[in-house]
């Protein structure tokens, strides 16, 4: 991702205090009137205006109402429920501060800590590091804003905030700007993002107090700069690095390296600051920070911040054809229930997995409620490419409580301020625990009763929560994970730390040891090597050819040219412009639909055209692998399962149109684009030839067998690894790529070789197809070989899932959605049968 | 955690080559005893691929090695050849964008810096450093990084030399060279306040005057067109990275005598420049 697909632009601090005025900074306090109002009146500010409009305080009951009798008429879609209690607030007393800052706090209503805060204050007193992980509006930055002003006011200390997206580091300074202004204390916050004007520069390096900052300008800028900034460096006393659970993956990999990076500046400098990191429920949020940041880190677990009570549904949509397995749809579901809660008058968030899925829902909703384009609308999407101003003012807008439904993506999980929500609703399971509780949490936000209710859609990993509802509510939240030895990304920064600094024999890059790095380096022309000092020497500049966020780079504009004028609509990233922009594709904004007439793919760009259709489209793609090498290999019972890097490439191969309402697919289009592909590491079993000939009279069955157990595999390794589906590729194909197969349009196994043309299965010589999960990462990121440690866990898990299903013949929760028509074929047998050939 | 990174496996032992898998630039499986055979092939193949094109020269620098890893190399301009040159600056000078009393000659800094790139940052190495100045004639100093530990020894020979805080001459130093020498010296925790002192940036009032006339106010338009000056065999300044890093890397010196040649004439051309343009009031195109 480009510093301008972050570009989010610039809001004035003087134009958006006033929306964060009463909300961002006692964020905390929205929910600290606990259900027994607390004598203390502490952190009870003055009744907040929320945004409710019709919202009033008999919110409670309405919430509970609804729930109640959703509850009662929708019971068969039930099968589960957890109700959280209300929490009581547990405070602690303000400490020792500067006198300025205590009024400060005081005039914004804060005269008593949460426990939470008093105790990561305490901590950061100490010396130590610290990771903060608590809920959802538990009022986490006064964790970090208290004593970083207090160490600007009483010492001059300078502090660095490094949030992952722009948006977040402009609501913080808001913040920031609000309290100073409280009191006047005269502390400089800025935000130091690509939109910072250059003129400005010069001001935030040397005058700032608190720079607010993202890790991509931190690699591209600041870092390969530090020189420029070695008064704020000789300064600088805390590094604060929030929403760390999103640093995880590459992404994660890539920002503990320009950790790295940054303690070898600040030790330059002579400073090692304190480092607070804040961060979601995660399963393991101390490791996970100690990971990212190199350092022991104290963990803050224990809320002391009330909260409201919380109804989880677990729902699950009714059958439609239970031998098939085929069930109402979530977004049917999601739909109904939306409308039901708006209808009550309550403010809803709707989560949907994929960008096409909100424009889906959000025309669905629209078409009801904002039938009259005179009216203001009640209704709008939010999502990743859209335009900065489009999402800044969708979130004034829900903030002001003129919205009653938001349809999002993952981008609201994050802390963006969007103020109050009732009712949140996710079309989906979003992959994994974590984001789960985070999509939840996001309703709530006062004493009132908050509504989640999660839908499951028809695919194994959703039905499997659904009907295990205890599962998901026992299980712990993922674990981030990141792998920062990983070659490419350790490369990579290392490159870029030799541009900063020289290393010399006894430096290390944390704790790893670089001389062979350094040596890789000389060899490549970059570094020269003087007896103990490697320095510097190419006349390039390393960081502009590292993106933090994905390998392939350079974003994708959607320029709108109905009626002959060009307009930019909208930017795509790299990674789904193959899937969202190929030519004859619906793109939707806000749900109204533009057709791509022209994909200019070298240039980047997009061009659209307004259209009137009922349908929408969706892409048809499949991935091919090679294998390069192998490191580990071990017999199975006819076969064996292996552990190595493989080749991928994913190719777009077409599209369908898929009608509104209906679903109907009402035709194909081609697509003709360039292969994605990528290197990485995968675990992957093959079969001897003889024993599948023996097994299998028929090759179709075979492939069938193989295409559903990929996909119970790949369930079953989601679950294990605890990473998101999406982090992890499945493909079935020859060892030796000659083919690879897909499930094609029509509900059937299909072989394509490596030119994408159809292969005629009975007429191969040899037949001898393998079973692949990867990293879907450049280089891998650890996950495939903790998986191929633990295959007969695996496989035991996907033959139990398999087995144990209430299907027939095979269905989305087991080996795959089957068609109607091929109700003779046994996909569920086959799977289960390879499965079996597979262990060992 | 621990990814696969870092645990040895035997088939793919060197890290070169584990590199060229992950690129896709080698796709054969490697076999367990090919360690050696890799790196020897890749030696090979990087030797073959960094084949310099630039003459060899032989191998030596002139001059004196004044601290280890930095040379100097010092003349004189004889006076007919100054006068050749048209070097011949008044005794003192009050071009019309300095505001204060007149400026003895003596207290002129010409520079001019050749570096390993043009991006800026941190690694951005300052390898040469001329300076020109007037002690009874014309005296060109030109120091290069032999090697880059020499650095530290670099910035203190440009601290010795601003010591008397003189009046910069060059030509867009402002923006290029006094923040590259600033990198340095706060790489070395040194700090010369030059960025503070009066500097005469020829670059502006040729901007202010020509932007429009001419096609750009590079410095060898301005020679051309204001001097009718123009270099023969000269090696252009955006050459200087690679001959830098030949030199390092093969010690072929050829190239890099090439720059300090090209740099001595920048800072020739900044004298009659500025004798052209600093001299008498507001100027005019000869």
């Amino acid at each position: 991702m480009s510093l301008a697909q972050l570009a989010v632009k610039v809001e004035c601090s003087n134009n958006a205090s006033p929306q964060t005025d009463e909300r961002s900074w006692p964020r905390s306090s929205t929910t600290s009137v606990s259900p027994q109002p607390p004598s203390t009146a502490a952190q009870s500010i003055a009744p907040l205006t929320q945004g409710g409009g019709q919202t009033s305080s008999d919110d409670v009951d309405v919430a509970h109402q609804w729930v109640s009798r959703i509850k009662r008429k929708y019971k068969s879609c039930i099968t589960g429920e957890a109700v959280v209690a209300a929490r009581a607030a547990r405070f602690a007393p303000m400490p020792d501060l500067d006198p300025r800052l205590q009024a400060a706090l005081r005039a914004r209503g804060i005269t008593q800590l949460y426990s939470h805060q008093a105790e990561a204050w305490a901590a950061l007193r100490d010396g130590a590091d610290i990771v903060v992980a608590t809920p959802t509006a538990s009022g986490k930055t006064l964790c970090f804003n208290g004593p970083v002003l207090d160490a600007a006011l009483k010492s001059g200390a300078k502090a660095m905030y490094l949030f992952p997206t722009k948006a977040l580091a402009q609501d913080q300074v808001a913040e920031l700007l609000e309290l100073n202004r409280a009191e006047d204390l005269g502390v400089r916050a800025y935000t130091f993002d690509g939109d910072t004007p250059s003129d400005a520069r010069q001001a935030v390096r040397t005058k700032g107090d608190v720079v607010v900052t993202n890790p991509d300008m931190l690699h591209q800028a600041i870092l390969p700069h530090h020189t420029k900034w070695a008064q704020f460096f000789s300064a600088l006393r805390f590094i604060v690095i929030d929403e760390v659970h999103t640093y995880r993956g590459v992404f994660g990999s890539h920002v503990a390296n320009v950790l790295r990076r940054l303690h070898r500046v600040c030790a330059f400098y002579g400073v090692r600051p304190q480092i607070i990191c804040c961060s979601a429920t995660i399963g393991n949020p101390r490791e996970h920070a100690t990971e990212l940041v190199g350092r022991p880190m104290r963990a803050i677990l224990n809320s002391g911040a009330p909260s409201g009570e919380q109804h989880l549904l677990f729902w699950n949509p009714p059958p439609i054809n239970p031998d098939l397995g085929i069930r109402a749809s979530a977004r049917s579901q999601v739909s109904k229930l939306a409308r039901l809660a708006v209808k009550a008058g309550l403010k809803s968030i709707l989560f949907a997995q994929s960008r096409l899925m909100v424009e889906v829902l959000t025309k669905y909703l629209k078409d009801i409620f904002d039938r009259d384009p005179r009216k203001p609308a009640r209704v709008r999407a939010y999502r990743g490419g859209y335009l900065p101003d489009e999402r800044r003012l969708t979130e004034k807008l829900m903030r002001a409580g003129a919205i009653d439904a938001i349809v999002s993506t993952s981008a609201l999980e994050l802390g963006v301020d969007i103020g109050a929500l009732d009712v949140s609703l996710l079309c989906g399971y979003p992959g994994s625990v974590a984001a789960t509780r985070q999509r939840l949490g996001r309703a709530g936000r006062r004493q009132q009763t908050a509504v989640g209710v999660l839908v499951a859609g028809s695919d194994a990993l959703d039905q499997f929560v659904v009907r295990n509802p205890q599962y998901f509510l026992e299980q712990s939240p993922e674990h981030a994970r990141i792998d920062k030895e990983q070659l490419l990304i350790l490369l990579d920064h290392i490159r870029c730390a030799s541009f900063e600094l020289p290393f010399s024999e006894n430096d290390t890059f944390g704790e790893r040891d670089v001389r062979e790095f350094l040596d890789y380096l000389v060899d490549e022309g970059v570094l020269h090597r003087n007896g103990s000092r490697w320095h510097w020497i190419d006349d390039s500049y390393p960081a502009n050819a590292v993106s933090l966020r994905s390998v392939a780079d350079g974003n994708f504009v959607v320029v709108d040219r109905t009626g002959g004028k060009q307009t930019i609509l909208a930017e795509v990233d790299f990674s789904s412009a193959a899937l969202t922009l190929y030519e004859g594709a619906i793109y939707m904004i806000q749900s109204i639909p533009w057709q791509v007439e022209k994909l200019d793919w070298t240039g980047r760009k997009a061009y659209v055209t307004r259209t009137h259709v009922d349908y929408y489209t969706d892409a048809i793609d499949y991935t091919r692998l090679k294998p390069l090498s192998q490191f580990e290999s071990a017999k199975s019972r006819c076969g064996e399962a292996q552990l190595g890097e493989v080749h991928v490439v994913r190719r777009v191969a077409g599209y369908k149109k898929i009608r509104y309402y209906s679903h109907e697919n009402i035709g194909y289009g081609p697509v003709n684009l360039p292969d994605q592909e990528l290197q990485t590491t995968a675990l992957w079993w093959r079969v001897e030839p003889g024993a599948l000939d023996e097994a299998f009279p028929m090759r179709f069955e075979a492939l069938d067998g193989f295409l559903g157990a990929s996909y119970a595999l790949h369930t079953v390794a989601t679950l294990l690894s605890m990473c998101e589906p999406r982090d992890l590729g499945k493909a079935v194909g020859s060892g030796d790529s000659e083919w690879s197969a897909t499930v094609s349009g029509k509900g059937r196994g299909e072989l394509r070789n490596a030119a994408g043309e159809p292969v005629d299965l009975q007429a191969m010589a040899e037949f001898s197809p393998a079973v692949y999960l990867y990293d879907n990462y450049p280089g891998g990121i650890g996950q495939s070989r903790p998986l191929y440690e633990r295959r007969q866990e695996l496989l035991s898990g996907a033959l139990n899932l398999v087995r144990n299903c209430r299907c027939s013949a095979g269905c989305p929760a087991c080996v795959g959605p089957i068609l109607q028509s091929d109700e003779q074929r046994q996909p569920k047998a086959s799977a289960l049968k390879v499965l079996g050939l597979l262990v060992a | 955690m621990h990814g696969i990174a870092d645990q040895p496996n035997p088939s793919s032992a060197t890290l070169a080559h584990r590199l060229g898998l992950l690129r896709g630039r080698d796709v054969r499986p490697a076999s367990p005893d090919s360690d050696i055979a890799q790196r020897i092939a890749r030696l090979k193949l990087l030797a073959t691929e960094a084949r310099p094109s630039t003459p060899r020269g032989d191998g030596r620098l002139p001059g004196e090695t004044i601290a280890p890893g930095l040379v100097l190399i010092e003349r004189k301009l004889g006076a007919l050849q100054a006068l050749k040159l048209r070097l011949d600056l008044p005794e003192t000078l009050l071009p019309d964008w300095h505001e204060h009393n007149p400026v003895p000659r003596e207290r002129l800094l010409f520079f001019d810096t050749e570096t390993s790139g043009l991006n800026g940052g941190a690694g951005l190495k300052v390898f040469m450093l001329g300076v020109l100045r007037w002690r009874d004639g014309w005296t060109l100093k030109q120091y290069i990084l032999s090697d880059p530990d020499g650095e530290g020894a670099l910035v203190e020979a440009w601290l010795a030399e601003v010591s008397d805080q003189p009046v910069l001459v060059s030509y867009n130093g402002k923006r290029f060279d006094i923040p590259a020498l600033a990198t340095l010296e706060r790489l070395h925790g040194e700090s010369s306040g030059a960025a503070e002192f009066a500097h005469w940036d020829l670059l502006y009032p040729v901007r202010r005057r020509f932007r429009k006339v001419w096609p750009n106010c590079r410095l060898q338009t301005a020679e051309r067109l204001l001097l009718n000056k123009h270099r023969v065999d000269d090696m252009p300044g955006s050459e200087a990275p690679r001959a830098w890093r030949d030199f390092l890397r093969f010690g072929h010196t050829h190239a890099l005598l090439e720059i300090a040649r090209h740099n001595r004439s920048d800072l020739e051309s900044l004298i009659a420049l500025l004798r052209q343009i600093g001299t008498h009031g507001p100027w005019t195109l000869p």
